[in-house]
C-alpha cells in the first residue's frame, strides 16, 4: 500500500500570496465579464469616439450661368480654421500667434481657446494663403476643414439678380434663394478612424457617403446686355444725381429677360459691407406710379374695343380741362388733334377724354388684362403685384388719375412685360429669368410661358403706329431714336408722393422711357425707369437718350442690321424665331377657336 | 499560432500604411482641385465686359465704331443643298 506524503504547511506565505493572487484572478474575470459581456455596448461607444471622428461633407453647390455660358456664381473651396481647445496648452500665446494671421482679435481668440472643448471653429472660408501661413506656426490643437466658398467673379453686375449665399451655403437673396432647393445639392459624409497622435487613417473608407452636387443653372440674362445696361444706367444716376434707377432688356416674344440692373448697386461678394436695403431687387419688389408710360395701356383698351382710330380727332381744350372739382393741364397746350398725336405729345387731357369713352370698368378689366395689381409669376424672390385699387375704392376722379398712370402702382418688370405684349401682337407672357437647370440626371430646358392674349393683332399694330409718332420728331421722346431703326415707345415723368405732406411733390419724380425696337419686328423692349433725377427730370430728356444708348449697343451686338436682314447665326436668335412661329401657331389655332387661353405652353416641353 | 498572429498584425500595419499614403494623396487631389476651381473664378473674373471694355478704351486707346463704320453681311451658305 503507498501511503500519500502528508502535506505539511511549511510556508504559510507562499499560501497567502497564491491565494491573493487567486482573488486578483477572479476580480479580472469578473471585470472581464462586466465589461466586455455586461457593458460591452457603452465602451464600444468610448472607443469609437476616441478612435473615430465624424466629418459632414458638403455638397458643392450648382454653379449660374448666364445664357451664352459664362460663370456667374461658383463654388470655390476654403479653409476653414478650427481648434481643439482641450489640446492647446498655452492659450494666451496660441491666441498671440494667430490673431494677426486670421487678423481676429488676439481677446476673442483666447476666449475661444480658454473655455476649453473639444471643438470650436476660429474663422470660416479663409484664403489659402493664411492657411499655409497659420499650417508654419505648427500650433497643436489647430486644424483645418475644407468647406465651400460661394464666389460671384462678375461683382456687382447681375448683384440683385443672383442674390447670395450665406455661410452654410444656403441661398439668401436673389436666384439663390429662389432656386436653393436645385442649386444646394445634398451633404454627404465621412468616419475617419484616428491613431494614437490624432492622424487620420483610411480618409475614404467604409463609411464614406458620397455628396450630391447641386445642379448647374443657365439663367436667360447676358452678360454683355447686362453690362451695357449697368454702364448706362450708373451713367444717367451719376449725371443727374438721381437717387437710384431700374434698367430691363425683354425679349418681347419669350418674355425672357436679358438684363435687369438696379441702382443703388450692390456686389454680393462683398455682403458684409452692404446694407439689408441695397440687397431688395427694386426691378420686381417695388412699385411706382408710371405717370404717361401708362397711356399706352389706355390706349390699347379704346382701340381695342373700337371706341377711337388713331386719326380720330379729340379735343385738347389748349391745355386746361377740368375733371370733377380739379383742374388737368398739358405740359404742352394744344387744340384739336388726331388720336395719334394725343400719345405722340402725351396730352393729359386727350387721353383722359378717351378714357371718359372707355368707361371705369373696361380701363379696370384691361390693367388687369396687361398683369397690373397681380404678380407675373417671374422666378425670383419678393414679386411685388403693385398697386391697382378694386374699383369699389375707386373716387370720383380714379378713372382721370389712371388713364394717365396716377393712382396705380406698377413694378418695372410689370410695365415692360405689358409692353412687349403690345411688340409681339397682343400676348402677355410669363417672365422668365431661368433657361434650363441641368444635373447628372441631364437638361431641363424651361419653356416660354403664354398668360393670355390681351388685344388683337390688329390693335397692337395701330398702337405700334402711334408709338412710333411718340419717337419721331413731332413727338416727346425724340432722344429715343436710334439712326436705321424704328422706334416705338412711351415716355413718363410722374410726381412722386410727399411722405411728409402725403401730396404729391413739387420736385421729386420719376421719370420713365419704355419702348420696343426694330418697330415692326422687335427684338428686344426696353424699360428705363429713373429714380429722383435732380434738376429737369421729363422722361423724354433723362430716360430716352438711355433708351436708345443701350437700344444702339444691344442691337449691334446682336447683330441686328438697320435694315432688318437678321442673320441666322446665333442659337439663341433661332430660339427667338422658334418662339415667334409658336406664338403665331397659337393665333391660328386662337382664330379657328381651338386654344383656351391661360397658361398656353410654347416652346420646348420640360 | 504565432505565425497567425504576426501575419494580422503586418497585414494591418500595411493597411494603415497604405491608409496615410491614400489620405497624402486625397489632400493632393484636394489642393489641385481647389487651385483650378480658383482659376476657373479668376479666369471669369478676368473676361468681365466692364475690364475688356476699360482696357479696350484706356490702355489699348480702342474706338466703338459708328454705326456708319459698322458693316452687316447677310450670310447664306449652302451646304448640300441645304441652307445653314
Amino acid at each position: 500500500m503507498i501511503q500519500r506524503p502528508k502535506i505539511v504547511l511549511k510556508h504559510p506565505r507562499f499560501y497567502t500570496l497564491l491565494a491573493l493572487m487567486a482573488f486578483g484572478f477572479i476580480l479580472i474575470s469578473l471585470r472581464l465579464v462586466v465589461v466586455q459581456g455586461l457593458q460591452h455596448e457603452e465602451w464600444l461607444a468610448r472607443a469609437e469616439q476616441a478612435q473615430e471622428k465624424s466629418v459632414e461633407i458638403e455638397a458643392e453647390r450648382g454653379t449660374i450661368y448666364d445664357r451664352k455660358g459664362r460663370i456667374l456664381a461658383l463654388d470655390t473651396e476654403r479653409p476653414s480654421v478650427y481648434a481643439i481647445p482641450a489640446e492647446i496648452k498655452e492659450p494666451l500665446a496660441a491666441s498671440r500667434r494667430l490673431a494677426p494671421l486670421l487678423g481676429l482679435s488676439q481677446k476673442n481668440i483666447f476666449k475661444k481657446l480658454r473655455k476649453g472643448g473639444q471643438f470650436v471653429w476660429l474663422n470660416r472660408k479663409i484664403s489659402p494663403e493664411k492657411m499655409a501661413q497659420i499650417e508654419k506656426e505648427n500650433i497643436k490643437g489647430i486644424g483645418f476643414i475644407t468647406e465651400s466658398k460661394r464666389i460671384y467673379p462678375k461683382g456687382a453686375l447681375f448683384g440683385h439678380l443672383i442674390g447670395f449665399a450665406g455661410l452654410d451655403n444656403q441661398g439668401l437673396e436673389g436666384i439663390e434663394r429662389k432656386y436653393n432647393a436645385t442649386l444646394q445639392g445634398k451633404n454627404g459624409g465621412l468616419i475617419l478612424e484616428r491613431d494614437a497622435f490624432g492622424h487620420s487613417v483610411f480618409p475614404k473608407g467604409f463609411n464614406y457617403i458620397r455628396p450630391s452636387p447641386g445642379s448647374d443653372l443657365t439663367l436667360t440674362v447676358d452678360e454683355i446686355i447686362q453690362y451695357i445696361s449697368e454702364r448706362e444706367l450708373d451713367a444717367i444716376v451719376e449725371k443727374t444725381g438721381a437717387e437710384g434707377g431700374t434698367v430691363i432688356v425683354m425679349d418681347p416674344w419669350s418674355g425672357e429677360i436679358l438684363s435687369m440692373a438696379v441702382r443703388p448697386e450692390f456686389d454680393p461678394n462683398r455682403v458684409k459691407t452692404s446694407q439689408p436695403s441695397q440687397w431688395r431687387n427694386r426691378a420686381i419688389t417695388d412699385f411706382y406710379e408710371p405717370g404717361s408710360t401708362f397711356k399706352i395701356i389706355t390706349a390699347a383698351a379704346a382701340l381695342e374695343e373700337n371706341l377711337i382710330h388713331p386719326d380720330d380727332l379729340v379735343d385738347c381744350e389748349e391745355g386746361t380741362y377740368p375733371v370733377r372739382g380739379t383742374v388737368i393741364h398739358d405740359h404742352n397746350a394744344i387744340g384739336t388733334v388726331s388720336f395719334r398725336q394725343v400719345i405722340a405729345k402725351s396730352s393729359n387731357i386727350g387721353t383722359i377724354k378717351v378714357a371718359e369713352i372707355l368707361g371705369a370698368d373696361r380701363l379696370l378689366s384691361y390693367a388687369k388684362a396687361f398683369g397690373f395689381g397681380e404678380r407675373l409669376g417671374v422666378d425670383l424672390v419678393g414679386e411685388s403685384p403693385g398697386m391697382l385699387r378694386s374699383r369699389k375704392n375707386w373716387s370720383s376722379r380714379s378713372l382721370a388719375s389712371i388713364a394717365i398712370g396716377q393712382e396705380i402702382g406698377v413694378t418695372p418688370l410689370q410695365m415692360v412685360t405689358a409692353t412687349s405684349a403690345v411688340a409681339n401682337g397682343g400676348w402677355l407672357m410669363t417672365p422668365r429669368i431661368v433657361k434650363e437647370t441641368s444635373s447628372g440626371k441631364g437638361l431641363r430646358e424651361k419653356a416660354a410661358l403664354i398668360r393670355r392674349r390681351v388685344v388683337s393683332e390688329e390693335t397692337t399694330e395701330q398702337l405700334v403706329q402711334i408709338l412710333k409718332e411718340v419717337v419721331s420728331e413731332n413727338g416727346t421722346a425724340r432722344l429715343a431714336s436710334i439712326p436705321g431703326y424704328a422706334v416705338a415707345g412711351k415716355t413718363g415723368t410722374a410726381q412722386k408722393i410727399d411722405s411728409a405732406t402725403g401730396r404729391y411733390s413739387r420736385d421729386k419724380y420719376v421719370s420713365s422711357f419704355v419702348g420696343f425696337v426694330p418697330a415692326d419686328n422687335p427684338v428686344i423692349s426696353i424699360l428705363v425707369m429713373v429714380d429722383e433725377p435732380k434738376g429737369i427730370a421729363w422722361g423724354g430728356e433723362i430716360a430716352a437718350p438711355v433708351f436708345a444708348n443701350i437700344a444702339k449697343d444691344v442691337l449691334h451686338y446682336l447683330k441686328i442690321p438697320p435694315q432688318r436682314e437678321r442673320p441666322k447665326a446665333k442659337p439663341w436668335e433661332r430660339d427667338i424665331d422658334r418662339d415667334r412661329k409658336s406664338l403665331k401657331r397659337v393665333a391660328a389655332k386662337e382664330k379657328e377657336g381651338r386654344v383656351a387661353h391661360a397658361m398656353v405652353r410654347i416652346g420646348p416641353r420640360q | 499560432m504565432i505565425l497567425t498572429a504576426f501575419f494580422a498584425v503586418w497585414q494591418r500595419n500595411e493597411m494603415i500604411q497604405i491608409g496615410y499614403e491614400t489620405e497624402a494623396l486625397q489632400q493632393k487631389k484636394t489642393k489641385l482641385l481647389r487651385r483650378q476651381k480658383e482659376l476657373i473664378a479668376e479666369i471669369s473674373s478676368l473676361s468681365a465686359a466692364e475690364r475688356i471694355e476699360r482696357i479696350a478704351l484706356e490702355r489699348l486707346q480702342m474706338k466703338s465704331a459708328d454705326p456708319g463704320q459698322r458693316i452687316y453681311v447677310a450670310a447664306e451658305i449652302q451646304n448640300h443643298g441645304e441652307e445653314e
